[in-house]
């Protein structure tokens, strides 16, 4: 009953993070290398005081909210309808796709791999069926965008690997 | 007064070159369309046409950056008026009455009245800017290391309290910013902090990358959501954009009457557009004579905010150029950009870099009149802008927020980091957790803790220095007042509740 009546929200589990964030933080700020000269402790200070401030902020924060409320929370964010769950299927499609572009950017080159990487990205948002025009779009993004930095705001970007 | 006059007439000199006049208003017209995206607002607008100034000089740099802010200021408001979406949340007030205009036919009214006072706004503020700017850093000028600490300690405590009843989540964003500003090697000591062993951490994460990390990737990642809701379609067909009837009449005291107090707002930390434009408009409400009105396409209630919210734009810049201090996302963004053409914002950036200094602020006025005069004739043509399908548009901020990361380290190590930021951004907006502070946090950390350990050790680690100047205590008595007043009001509410229940 009583379960109910509390409005979900994230608090208790947000406090729960400043808490553990802050220990670890301030764990490794505790054990990190002493400076070589001057106060060996100096560059342990600052970080340490953000540590505590962490601490105190997750321990104020689990203390003015429920816990039952963020269960609740996490309930609904599981039981969400099939579109909020596609949104963050997006979301994680585009941190997958991301991180391949990292991975081949410096190996295929500026337009190559901004062309694959804008063509999947285009493909998650507008769908398989719109594949020629995502390709077209990503074209011209990958090639303006190296004319643009390379060329004119002489940024160099990796070229075409056939052309090193 | 007259140097300030003659200083200003030198900046108008940089500020009025054909060069600098054609970068102010490529700027400030990519910094209006950018502005009017939906979600993507003036900080995402700043951090994604970064790169573009990279082989500038920083004067000119400088010039296309103010353009962009100002831009993004003006167009923000666009899709207020026309979707009912506002491009950031300073242009959410313009959606009570600016939208009710478009639907009753009166988009051109309304448009052109959000330049005009826009324009209005911005010039009002502009010329307190001009007047403030150099006092302020003068005063600035005679702090010392445990005066900076405090100062930075005061700018973030009011901006992390000011986070809307969520005063301990705003204290841990800041905390996540501070603790990001201290990955990398320790500038006095040479110590190694936080960096895993990892080689490309040594130089500490570029406050930039966290920039476009959290406004670009994470606001995209936010408004995936729109993606399944579809879009409303944007009136792209105009009549004479211009005001008619008794419209100006009508919206002229409010648009006088705003901008000063927007101007004050801004200016303070943490407050920014969104709470003065909120405020002018409940003003207003109040002092019109059609307050019925308000809500249906009262024109008065569209011109507040806009002169406000301009006015607040340029008041927030007085912290951040005259104390280094960013009062606000989008100025800690600006900041940034200053600080990555290798300028440091501050008291001593009047008196080094007064050239740069003056030329931006003379650039306010060029920008300001500028995008007004591109803003009213050519908004029908601007704002197709907003036809383009978001499906398309997000993909490309991604494609921008990358090369404009890479532009900055020439490293592809920030991509993951980048990642990590944008699904940082969602976590926190879904937890409710204000992102402003995390910002500034990262962008002033550095600077503070050195002027904390500086302080220390020019006392010989006696804690009382931090107290011991009449500007030290004010400053504290600020910090405490901002921590104090919003957990005295807290539990004044929950008093209140106890007795209704």
């Amino acid at each position: 009953m009583e379960n109910k009546s509390v409005r979900p929200n994230w608090d208790a589990f947000t406090g729960l993070f400043s808490v553990v964030f802050g220990l670890i933080y301030g764990g490794m700020a505790y054990t990190m290398p002493r400076a070589a000269f001057g106060n060996p402790l100096d560059p342990v200070y600052f970080p340490m005081g953000v540590a505590t401030l962490a601490i105190v902020v997750g321990c104020i924060l689990l203390l003015k909210s429920n816990m039952k409320a963020s269960i609740a929370a996490f309930h609904n964010l599981i039981n969400e309808d099939e579109v909020k769950k596609f949104d963050r299927k997006r979301i994680l499609y585009t941190c997958i796709i991301a991180t391949g572009y990292a991975m081949i950017f410096d190996t295929l080159g500026y337009v190559i791999s901004t062309f694959l990487f804008m063509f999947a990205m285009l493909t998650i948002t507008s769908g398989k069926e719109a594949w020629m025009k995502s390709a077209a779009i990503a074209l011209a993004f990958a090639v303006s965008v190296f004319f643009i930095f390379n060329t004119l705001l002489a940024i160099s970007l990796p070229p075409l690997p056939f052309m090193e | 007064m007259t140097e300030i006059l003659a200083n200003l007439m030198n900046g108008f000199g940089v500020a009025l070159q054909p060069y600098h006049l054609l970068l102010v208003t490529v700027g400030g017209v990519l910094g209006t369309i950018v502005g009017m995206l939906p979600g993507l607002g003036p900080a995402t607008g700043v951090a994604v046409l970064l790169p573009m100034t990279f082989a500038m000089g920083p004067t000119a740099a400088l010039i296309t950056m103010t353009g962009v802010y100002i831009g993004a200021m003006f167009g923000g408001s666009r899709s207020s008026i026309l979707i009912n979406t506002p491009g950031d949340g300073a242009a959410l007030a313009a959606t009570f009455d600016g939208y009710p205009m478009a639907m009753k036919g009166k988009a051109e009214s309304a448009l052109a009245i959000s330049a005009i006072a826009s324009l209005i706004g911005g010039m009002i503020a502009a010329v307190l800017m001009t007047l403030l700017a150099e006092p302020v850093a003068g005063f600035a000028l005679k702090f010392g290391p445990a005066e900076y600490f405090l100062l930075m300690v005061a700018a973030l405590s009011m901006t992390a309290s000011m986070s809307k009843g969520n005063m301990l989540k705003g204290f841990l964003s800041m905390v996540i910013g501070l603790a990001i500003a201290t990955v990398g090697i320790d500038a006095q000591s040479g110590t190694e902090r936080f960096t895993f062993g990892n080689l490309h951490l040594q130089t500490g994460i570029d406050f930039l990358v966290v920039i476009i990390g959290i406004y670009a990737m994470g606001e995209v990642f936010k408004s995936f959501s729109s993606l399944s809701k579809g879009t409303k379609k944007a009136q792209t067909k105009f009549k004479r954009i211009w005001i008619e009837g008794d419209d100006w009449q009508r919206s002229k005291w409010a648009i006088l009457r705003s901008a000063p107090v927007g101007f004050i707002i801004g200016s303070l930390p943490g407050a920014g557009g969104t709470m003065a434009s909120l405020m002018c408009y409940n003003n207003e409400k109040q002092l019109s004579k059609h307050s019925d009105e308000f809500g249906q396409g009262a024109i008065e209630g569209l011109a507040a905010p806009e002169s406000a919210n301009n006015a607040a734009s340029i008041g927030a810049m007085i912290p951040m150029l005259a104390l280094g201090v960013p009062g606000s996302g989008t100025t800690a963004v600006m900041m940034g950009a200053l600080l990555m053409l290798g300028i440091q914002p501050g008291p001593l950036l009047f008196v080094q870099h007064a050239d740069i200094a003056w030329g931006l602020i003379a650039s306010m006025f060029v920008a300001n009149i500028i995008l007004a005069v591109v803003n009213i004739p050519l908004a029908g043509v601007l704002v197709r802008v907003l036809a383009i399908p978001p499906k398309v548009l997000y993909p490309i901020v991604l494609g921008l927020a990358f090369i404009g990361c890479y532009a900055i380290s020439n490293s592809t190590i920030e991509f993951y980091i980048l990642i990590i930021l944008g699904v940082a951004g969602v976590i926190m907006k879904r937890a409710n957790i204000p992102t402003a502070p995390m910002i500034l946090a990262v962008i002033v950390g550095g600077t503070m803790e050195q002027s904390f350990r500086q302080a220390f050790r020019i006392s010989d680690q006696d804690l009382s220095i931090f107290a011991s100047s009449t500007v030290s205590q004010v400053l504290i008595a600020i910090t405490v007042l901002s921590i104090g007043l919003p957990i005295l009001g807290m539990l004044r509410k929950s008093k209140q509740e106890a007795q209704t229940a």
